[in-house]
Formats: structure tokens, sequence, C-alpha cells
């Protein structure tokens, strides 16, 4: 199983959970393999420095790196879009050190994000998404 | 002959003194008023007027053939909204909220693989107000998030009438709205009052103007409040509106200023206002 860390440092085992998805500087990307965390990855966030659409770019670069899990403080609607279309567990959590994190998502501890975290559009949200996109072949 | 009437702050007075010049105006001239405050219309209100002949204003969106895409994510790289998404595994997808409508990805797509496909962003309307006067008002749907392309579809509307004299009553900010609504007027008439938000705002705005290459002409609306006129950046001053009850009484009927109190002060200023415009345009 592929797990990422939003992470609101250099990113890696002993940095802390970002408060927020879209526009957190790094992602740990971790292997769970037996319960064991394996391969450290960090990588940069391109919704870091987006104009607009940050957690669009966040989380397709998070897809597209084949995780199936994401954690971070909060998750914007547009990721959450985005995320969801990705097959992925978003789930939300404190900021706490990344190896914590981990242990408490194993451990069943993290609540399911709702999306309604971050600043997204500011407005308007729900409206008409999540509708029309069946036309891909995933 | 083109002119704005902006002023950056809200509330200053833009809509008063747009639909009294462009009233005066129509006295001599055909006008064409264009209410471009899109977000919140309401010239016709002050004008007391139904709005008429409505016409439903359409922005571009993509439409993905996946028939004809081969995947080469072009369009997911240029769009400068971010609006389009693609997996690895995947085909493009469109986050409707965030297209502008732009049309860049069909422009890069070496495919033809987008089509187009339009979203409702407002209607238009054509209200005649008398024989000389016209009010062209652009009215955004409601939870729509961009109101510049509605402003410029309500450009449009109004060329494609006749008139001597053109007015673009903005709304109230310096955002691309605003200036899409200053961009063809020759100069600007900035309604401001001397209060320390009107001063403030009236900066911001004559730096936006500065920015558009206009010249702005100062109209200090409620001159009266305070004793004494703080500096206005060095703008000159075209006219002053005093505070008084004949103009709020012509605000609160609905009717200009000389439709109702013909003889009055308040009259004379926007018969003047529209005289020295008309020469300033001329001297250009």
């Amino acid at each position: 199983m592929r797990i990422c860390l939003a992470t609101s440092g250099a990113g890696g085992i002993k940095d802390y959970v970002s408060p927020q998805f879209g526009r957190c500087p790094t992602f740990t990307i971790v292997d769970i393999e037996e319960g064991n965390i394996r391969n450290v990855n960090v990588i940069q966030n391109p919704g870091a420095v987006a104009g607009s659409g940050a957690g669009i770019q966040a989380a397709q670069i998070v897809v597209n790196s084949g995780c199936q899990v994401v954690i971070a403080g909060a998750i914007g609607p547009n990721s959450y879009q985005v995320l969801m279309m990705g097959r992925v567990d978003m789930r939300e959590c404190p900021p706490v050190p990344v190896e914590e994190a981990i242990r408490a998502f194993l451990d069943g501890k993290l609540r399911p994000a709702t999306g309604m975290g971050g600043p997204g559009m500011g407005r308007g949200m729900g409206r008409g998404r999540g509708r029309g996109w069946g036309g891909g072949p995933y | 002959m083109r002119i704005a009437v902006t002023g950056g702050k809200g509330g200053t007075g833009k809509s008063t003194v747009a639909i009294n010049l462009a009233w005066e105006l129509s006295k001599k001239f055909n006008v064409v008023l264009v209410d471009a405050d899109v977000e919140c219309p309401n010239d016709h209100i002050l004008l007391s007027k139904k709005l008429e002949n409505p016409r439903e204003e359409y922005i571009f969106r993509p439409k993905f053939n996946y028939k004809k895409c081969i995947r080469c994510s072009l369009c997911v790289k240029n769009c400068s909204e971010n609006a389009i998404v693609m997996f690895k595994e995947g085909y493009p997808f469109l986050m409707p909220t965030l297209c502008s409508g732009c049309k860049t990805c069909q422009l890069v797509c070496p495919s033809d693989a987008i089509e187009d496909d339009r979203k409702h962003i407002g209607n238009t309307y054509v209200t005649p107000v008398n024989e000389r006067l016209t009010l062209v008002t652009g009215m955004l749907k409601e939870g729509e998030e961009r109101s510049y392309p509605l402003v410029i579809s309500t450009k449009k509307r109004a060329n494609e009438l006749n008139y001597d004299i053109i007015i673009y009553d903005t709304s109230a900010g310096t955002g691309n709205h605003v200036a899409a609504a200053i961009e063809n007027a020759q100069l600007a008439v900035v309604v401001t009052e001397p209060t320390p938000l009107g001063l403030h705002d009236l900066k911001m705005i004559l730096k936006l103007l500065e920015k558009e290459g206009k010249k702005g002409y100062a109209v200090i609306n409620r001159y009266n409040i305070i004793d004494e006129m703080p500096e206005l950046n060095g703008i000159e001053v075209l006219e002053k509106i005093p505070l008084s009850e004949r103009v709020l009484e012509s605000y609160i009927k609905g009717r200009p200023l000389s439709s109702i109190f013909p003889e009055s002060e308040e009259s004379r200023i926007f018969s003047e206002m529209a005289n020295k415009l008309v020469e300033l345009i001329w001297q250009k």
C-alpha cells in the first residue's frame, strides 16, 4: 500500500503533517509492507506555486504517483474531486510527525476527509461537480 | 464618443451620475448607456424601467472527444486555470467551475479532440428609455464566478446599436471586469466622495486608468459632508454634487433629476457636466 502525506516542511519521516493538502510544500510518499514503513520518497508539490487550481495539480501528481491513501490536515473541494476520481482514500489528521500519522492510520484512528477543508474556490462548492465525467475509460 | 463612469469605491454614486449624465446627453444626442455592473446591475431601477429584449449569453466550454484524443496532455499543460485533469492511465476531463472558457485547450490540441460546448453565464438586455436613450444591461447568472466574459458580451450587444455617445457604467473595484468596461472609453468620469474610503479607492482606480492610458476627471459626490476638501491626488475636478434631498428623492423615485426638478441646482450640475464632457472629447 502506498500512502501520501502532505508535509509542511522539507518532507520525510520526521516532518509534520501539513494542515492543508493543495498548497503544502512537499508530499512524503511511503510504501507500507506488512505494517512496516518502506521506501520513503519526497516530491515537491506543484500546487504550492500554482496560481489557480493548486489542489487539482497536487491531486493529479499524487494519483499519478500511484498512491492509494492521502493523509492531510484538510482537503479542499477541488483536490477532493480529483482524488475521488483517482479512487484515493482520503484521511484527515492533526499536524503530528509523519511516523505518528502513519501509525494512527494503520490503527484505523484517522477519520475520512470531507472535502470541505482548505480554501478551494471559496464559494459554490459542490455545485455542478461530479457530473459528466464518465467519458474516460478508467 | 465613449465615456466610462467609474470610481473604485462602491456606493459613491456611479450609477446616479451615469443615468443623469446619459439623460442630459440624450437631450441632444443618441445615447447608449451600458450597465456593465453585471453582478448587480441597477441602472434600470434608477430609470424605472423593466428590462426588455433578453438574450442568453454563453462562454466556451471544452468537450472532449475521446475517440480522437491521443492523450498528449497538451491541453492539461497549457490550461492556465489548471481546470483540466488527466491521470496517468486516463483521458483528460474538465473541472467545470475552474474553466474560464479561454479556448487555449482547443487551440493547442493537435488532434481536434476538443469540441465546442457552451455554458450559459447570464443575459443581456436592450431597454429603450426615451426616444434617444437606450439602456443595455448585462446580468450575470447567480453564483457564476466570472463576470469578465459577460462584461465583454454586454459591450458587444451595445455595439450592435447606433449611437452618438456611449456611456459605460462600471461596477465598483478595479478588477478585470472594471478594466474591460473602461478599455474602449476615451475618458473616464471618476465618481468619488470626500471620505478616507473614497479617497483610498480613488487612488486605486487612478492607477488602473493610468495603466489603461485613460484620463480621468473627478466628480465629488456629497462634497458638502466635510468642511475642507482633501487632497485628490492631482485629479482634475469636473463637478461637485451636494448631499441633497432632491438627489435622494430622484434616486428613490427612480427618475433622473432634471425630469422632476428641472430648475434645480443639481440638474444644472448634471447639464454642465454633460456639456463639459462633450467639449473635452471634442478637444481631443
